[in-house]
């Protein structure tokens, strides 16, 4: 509800003649304490904001390797009015052919760079670090959803994540998940599958990752994200042991969804809720939490799961 | 540790033209508007290396001057220093005190259209839109452009920096250094919004300020969390007493510009919480919440003896 206040509020404020401001120097890109990131696994789609509404030809490339440009939105369907006559969101796919960094199995950093070309203009080149995953849950609101608003909620949770139920509909507060369930969460950026797709193309069948991810399940109200991590001091299987490792929760499945480029899915089974678990409602937003992590990174999804009976 | 908080506002500039279709972000959000609140001290990234006299405006019914405490050149390109990279001017600015915040939740909900724009030897830049918010909480880390010698740049691993929290002696809370269950430590932030008193812009406080608005905390004791928005005590009834969930002080830090702390006492940590250690980078996520934001701070406690 406090979402769909901002919008409308934003929407007022579109009218012409309170975002003139002469020039376009010193634009200012962005705001807050780090800069921009720039972690990205191979075969990520991710959105590109560039300076100005470009127009035309536009292509894009990763030290040299094609990365299909998969939309572009306009200036005009920028959230902002006045960052609307200065930014065009360009949704694209780093290649997967691009080579991670070994971090932190060592110490060296791989480096590459990305240029977007308009109409035969080619752009400053960014710095990115590839990164075997940079897992992101989808949301609502992400830009490289066509109907993301590509704006973030003022009360500091995410936007509602891309959580299903195995019938497709989304798991909400009025059509909560339930112990035992199987559910299905929408991603990017977990990086290459076993078979390879090739960058630009959907899977045909089921890929699943190459590299396995881990899940966590925090059933306190408004959590963000855990990173998985085994509490343990040596293999289960060693003698006399005081702290076995456990076997994380693994996901049934982690790969591509068939028929989309770039899009990877994580099913699970949802966990019985433990007994005092409160329902969403009200201020309470979600009340599980279900965290993914892989070896360079690790995102959350805050859900509804109804209390045990 | 505030001694080199202080030196991180040395301001210094460079130059080098913007170029056009300049890549300003990449994710999954438009990098505007910025939700801020009054009096909050934000770093301001600007295509291009300026260099000059640069001063900041924030524009609400009127311009409002935002003090600018550190300008900080882009960095050089890695890969090929010799390619021009696209590159930002960070520019750290405290957001004006006097702009009025959105009331999303009033009877007649107001809002202000609030710009912010860029001077550079008297030109004006191009406007960035912003929404005020009473409150916008970000418990500061290592990393921060705001921190000392904060490299601007997020760790691999998806956690953040080391938190800026400390003993009351002033030394950082660190896996080597825990606190422990009942120990008072302090945890600096910025955008906690007005105080009362009320603060100038551009000011430090002279004395303890504490914030308007009152502020809750969330305890976590699971593994390298992130935060956790905190609710009324209401919503987790007998775990901790209900004093443990409101700071002992939250206001502004003497001699500093928009700095704030929080003080608060650590809650006994539960058994079976495991130390710091290898993978394990934090033990305890303490988070703040206010209104219309919260954050967290992972830090390392004791385990009970």
């Amino acid at each position: 509800m406090r979402h769909l206040v901002t919008l409308t509020l934003l929407c007022a404020a579109l009218s012409p003649g309170v975002s003139a401001q002469g020039g376009s120097a010193n634009p200012i890109v962005g705001m807050g304490y780090l800069y921009p990131p720039v972690n990205v696994a191979p075969g990520q789609l991710i959105t590109v904001f560039v300076a100005g509404n470009v127009q035309g030809d536009i292509t894009a490339a990763v030290t040299g390797r094609p990365a299909p440009v998969l939309s572009v939105q306009p200036p005009s369907g920028c959230p902002s009015a006045t960052l609307c006559s200065s930014v065009t969101a360009i949704t694209l796919q780093i290649p997967y052919e691009i080579e991670p960094d070994c971090f932190p199995l060592c110490l060296v950093m791989e480096q590459a760079q990305l240029v977007v070309t308009a109409n035969g203009v080619a752009s400053p080149p960014i710095e990115l670090a590839p990164v075997a995953d940079r897992v992101h849950i989808l949301t609502a609101c992400d830009t490289v959803l066509s109907n993301g608003s590509g704006s973030a909620p003022s009360g500091g949770l995410p936007c509602a994540p891309l959580v299903t139920h195995a019938d497709g509909s989304l798991v909400t507060s009025a059509s909560p998940a339930r112990g035992g369930e199987v559910l299905v969460v929408y991603a990017v950026g977990l990086g290459l599958t076993n078979p390879l797709v090739r960058t630009g193309q959907a899977a045909v069948t089921a890929a699943p990752t190459n590299e396995t991810f881990s899940l966590d399940f925090d059933f306190r109200p408004n959590a963000l994200a855990n990173q998985p991590v085994v509490l343990c001091s040596c293999p289960a299987s060693a003698p006399n042991c005081p702290l076995p490792c456990p076997v994380l929760p693994q996901p049934l499945y982690a790969g591509l969804t068939p028929g989309f480029v770039g899009l990877y899915q994580i099913n699970f089974i949802v966990p019985p809720p433990p007994v005092g678990t409160q329902p969403c409602s009200g201020t309470v937003q979600s009340n599980l939490t279900v965290s993914v992590g892989g070896q360079n990174s690790f995102d959350g999804a805050g859900i509804c799961v109804a209390p045990s009976e | 540790m505030l001694v080199i908080l202080c030196a991180a506002f040395l301001p210094h500039a460079f130059c080098q033209d913007a170029s056009v279709n300049t890549i300003a972000a990449a994710g999954y959000l438009y990098p505007a508007p910025v939700m801020v609140a009054p009096g909050q001290v934000i770093t301001v990234f600007i295509e291009g290396n300026l260099q000059g006299d640069i001063t900041a405006t924030v524009r609400q019914v009127s311009d409002h001057p935002a003090p600018v405490l550190g300008v900080t050149p882009a960095p050089n390109c890695i890969i090929a220093p010799s390619t021009p990279c696209s590159s930002t001017t960070a520019v750290t600015i405290q957001i004006p005190y006097e702009i009025a915040p959105t009331c999303f939740v009033c009877a007649t909900p107001a809002s202000f259209y609030t710009q912010l724009f860029i001077s550079v030897n008297g030109a004006a830049g191009a406007l960035f839109d912003l929404t005020p918010l009473t409150d916008r909480v970000h418990i500061l880390t290592a990393c921060d452009t705001l921190a000392p010698n904060g490299s601007g740049l997020a760790p691999y691993n998806g956690l953040p920096c080391p938190p800026l929290v400390t003993h009351a002696d002033g030394s950082l809370v660190s896996a080597g250094s825990p606190a422990k269950g009942g120990e008072v430590v302090v945890a600096y932030a910025v955008g906690l919004g007005a105080t009362t008193p009320a603060v100038r812009t551009g000011q430090a406080a002279a004395t303890a300020t504490p914030a308007s608005q009152t502020f809750s905390l969330d305890f976590n004791f699971r593994p390298n969390a992130l935060a956790t928005q905190p609710m009324p005590p209401m919503f987790e009834p007998g775990v901790l007493p209900t004093s443990l969930y409101t700071p002992l002080y939250s206001g502004l830090t003497p001699g500093f510009v928009g700095l704030y702390q929080v003080n608060f006492i650590v809650p006994t940590p539960p058994s079976g919480v495991e130390p710091c250690s290898g993978t394990i980078q934090s033990n305890l996520t303490v988070s703040v919440g206010g209104q219309y934001s919260f954050d967290g701070a992972g830090i390392c406690v004791a385990p009970p003896e």
